[in-house]
């Protein structure tokens, strides 16, 4: 006797047994799809933003001060999201903007993320009284309250983009140190490094080979980590009118600007702050993610 | 006990110590601090007394303890700006700052924990989506944002509250709100996830296995025993509000410590601003040794770390 093949409807199913609108919604839940949009959205701001607005971001059209959005009466699409109160185009230095805060988040952590990691390493590698003066530097960077050394370094040297990259590096660094110093201690118990000494491999080459590639899953979470609360750090002191010095198109420095004007003119301090949290909430969802996918130890910082 | 007390407090002398010579070092950094000291508008003869006296060209340890023995003892020399000595014009601020940390930290506790708490209990129901609103709004806004957006929607469309100054208890509701907001989103998010990892405990499991009712294994036995988490939080919430008030002591016009940082920068007035900087660090040092301390008491391990 022959079964004959039953033929069942099935409902229309691709390769993972699943409909498609629920492998959609699996992606979205399982990889950081929104936070790479805004990512790649700034990102992009601030690679082709002088192509993509036509208005300067530090001169403004004196006869079109404070226009509203164009969904506002009054408002016109020649300026999308209205104009400050020097009649500077907002959208225009809101994408001049991402270029500066994305630029001196790069810098600060190529920068800090360098120093932190080198002086974790020797901190870690090396022991002893090194590394005891290393941790106890970062223990006292750590015991004073970071914001008003900020504060105190601007009325000696004043505001400039450069005093506010090294006070950002200054605040970052030791974070790096301290977690590369526990990996690296780790990792020096290992047996392979006990063989790259034995057969003579410089220290720097055991730092280089061996160590580094090692502590750098732990050096990207960590900088993924830090970067949203670097730019918060950033546009606060830029708010305070300590950071970046106006005229210069700051996110921080335009909440600041439209402060004054919030009565009347809301959407001056409303769209840079929505920027600086849309970044900063998809930096912190990618860096949590890097984390439980590269280094789910690091949960507890 | 007696040999952890000694060691902590020794490290907090030492950050103090470290904080001062940060100041110092910073005065001197530019070159010649006349200036910072001293008015541009005051006479030559007034000038050369004060350089005669602070010994501009002995070495810098003497110029050091020139600067830090009076210090120690309050005065900083006299204010930039206002014709009085520096330290009056500081320890005048400190109330106010202190009034507003104690509202917002008694804010985010009161927000945080029974909502992490809740949001673990419940998972899935408004309570978690309530936490994870929270978590991520006060985690990603720059304080300084929330802050104006408050005043556009309480003071300015609703007319509910002030937008500025300290006064009665309706001034407190913003700035608490914004201050403590960070701190609720941390607290929401160790709580939840402390509950959570109790909820899962062995011990709980058995209370239930037991026969305990519901209620009671959640709130006496698991709730009571993630409480750990969120108050080991305690101390990095206070030092974060040392950052935070100076921004929203500046947002909402708040007479404090904070709004007094600010202004001294803007003025360049640094016998007001190395004051701040060193009372802060007190603060800072002292609540993160009474911190310490309570940890210990709270849990021995610590003590011999």
């Amino acid at each position: 006797m022959t079964t004959a093949p039953i033929e069942v409807e099935l409902p229309r199913l691709n390769g993972n047994g699943r409909s498609v609108p629920s492998q959609v919604w699996y992606v979205i839940r399982r990889y950081p799809v929104l936070p790479a949009v805004v990512l790649v959205a700034v990102a992009f701001a601030a690679v082709f933003g002088p192509l993509l607005t036509t208005y300067d971001p530090q001169f403004g059209d004196l006869s079109a001060q404070v226009t509203p959005p164009f969904w506002n009466e009054g408002g016109s699409t020649a300026h999308l999201l209205g104009t400050d109160a020097l009649g500077r185009d907002i959208v225009a230095r809101l994408l001049y903007g991402a270029r500066l805060s994305l630029t001196i988040a790069g810098i600060v952590l190529v920068t800090g993320g360098a120093t932190g990691t080198l002086l974790g390493m020797i901190a870690g590698y090396f022991s002893g009284w090194i590394d005891e003066a290393i941790m106890r530097f970062v223990d006292l960077t750590l015991g004073v309250p970071f914001i008003l050394v900020a504060l105190v370094a601007v009325i000696v040297f004043g505001a400039s983009l450069e005093l506010i990259i090294i006070l950002l590096v200054i605040f970052s660094w030791s974070g790096f140190a301290r977690q590369v110093r526990a990996e690296t201690i780790r990792l020096k118990e290992m047996d392979y490094i006990a063989y790259a000494i034995l057969s003579g491999a410089s220290t720097i080459r055991i730092f280089g080979r061996h160590i580094l590639p090692g502590v750098f899953n732990t050096v990207l979470v960590i900088a993924t980590l830090q970067v949203g609360s670097l730019i918060i750090a950033e546009s606060s002191l830029s708010f305070l009118g300590v950071g970046i010095p106006a005229p210069r198109p700051a996110w921080g420095v335009m909440v600041a600007d439209g402060r004054n004007f919030v009565s009347i003119a809301y959407w001056i301090a409303l769209f840079p702050g929505l920027a600086i949290f849309l970044l900063s909430y998809a930096l912190n969802f990618i860096g949590d993610w890097t984390r439980d996918r590269l280094d789910p130890r690091l949960r507890q910082i | 006990m007696k040999r952890f007390l000694a060691k902590r407090l020794i490290a907090s002398t030492v950050i103090m110590w470290f904080a001062t010579v940060l100041v110092f070092s910073l005065s001197r950094a530019a070159g010649d601090p006349t200036y910072l000291f001293i008015s541009e508008y005051t006479t030559d003869e007034v000038i050369a007394e004060w350089r005669k006296e602070f010994g501009l060209d002995r070495p810098y340890p003497i110029q050091y303890i020139t600067w830090l023995w009076p210090a120690i003892r309050g005065d900083f020399g006299a204010s930039l700006n206002e014709a009085r000595p520096a330290f009056d014009v500081v320890i005048q601020k400190v109330p106010a700052t202190l009034q507003l940390a104690a509202v917002s930290f008694a804010f985010a506790i009161a927000v945080g924990i029974p909502i992490g708490a809740l949001s673990a209990v419940r998972r899935g129901s408004w309570w978690d989506l309530i936490g994870r609103v929270i978590a991520l709004i006060g985690q990603a806004t720059p304080n300084f944002w929330m802050g104006i957006m408050l005043v556009l929607l309480f003071s300015v469309q609703f007319e509910l509250l002030p937008t500025s100054g300290r006064g009665g208890v309706d001034h407190y509701v913003l700035p608490a709100i914004t201050l403590g907001s960070g701190s609720a989103a941390g607290l929401v998010r160790l709580t939840r996830s402390a509950m959570l990892e109790m909820l899962d405990s062995e011990f709980v499991k058995f209370a239930r296995a037991k026969g305990v009712s519901g209620e009671t294994v959640v709130w006496k036995h698991a709730f009571r025993n993630s409480l750990i988490v969120p108050i080991t939080y305690a101390g990095l919430i206070l030092a974060g509000f040392t950052t935070g008030t100076v921004v929203v002591e500046t947002v909402f016009g708040w007479p404090g410590l904070g709004r007094l940082a600010v202004t001294a920068t803007n003025d360049n007035d640094f016998p007001v601003m190395s004051a701040t900087v060193l009372l802060f660090t007190l603060m800072y040092i002292i609540v993160n040794f009474v911190v310490d301390v309570s940890y210990a008491i709270i849990d021995p391990r610590i003590r011999r770390a």
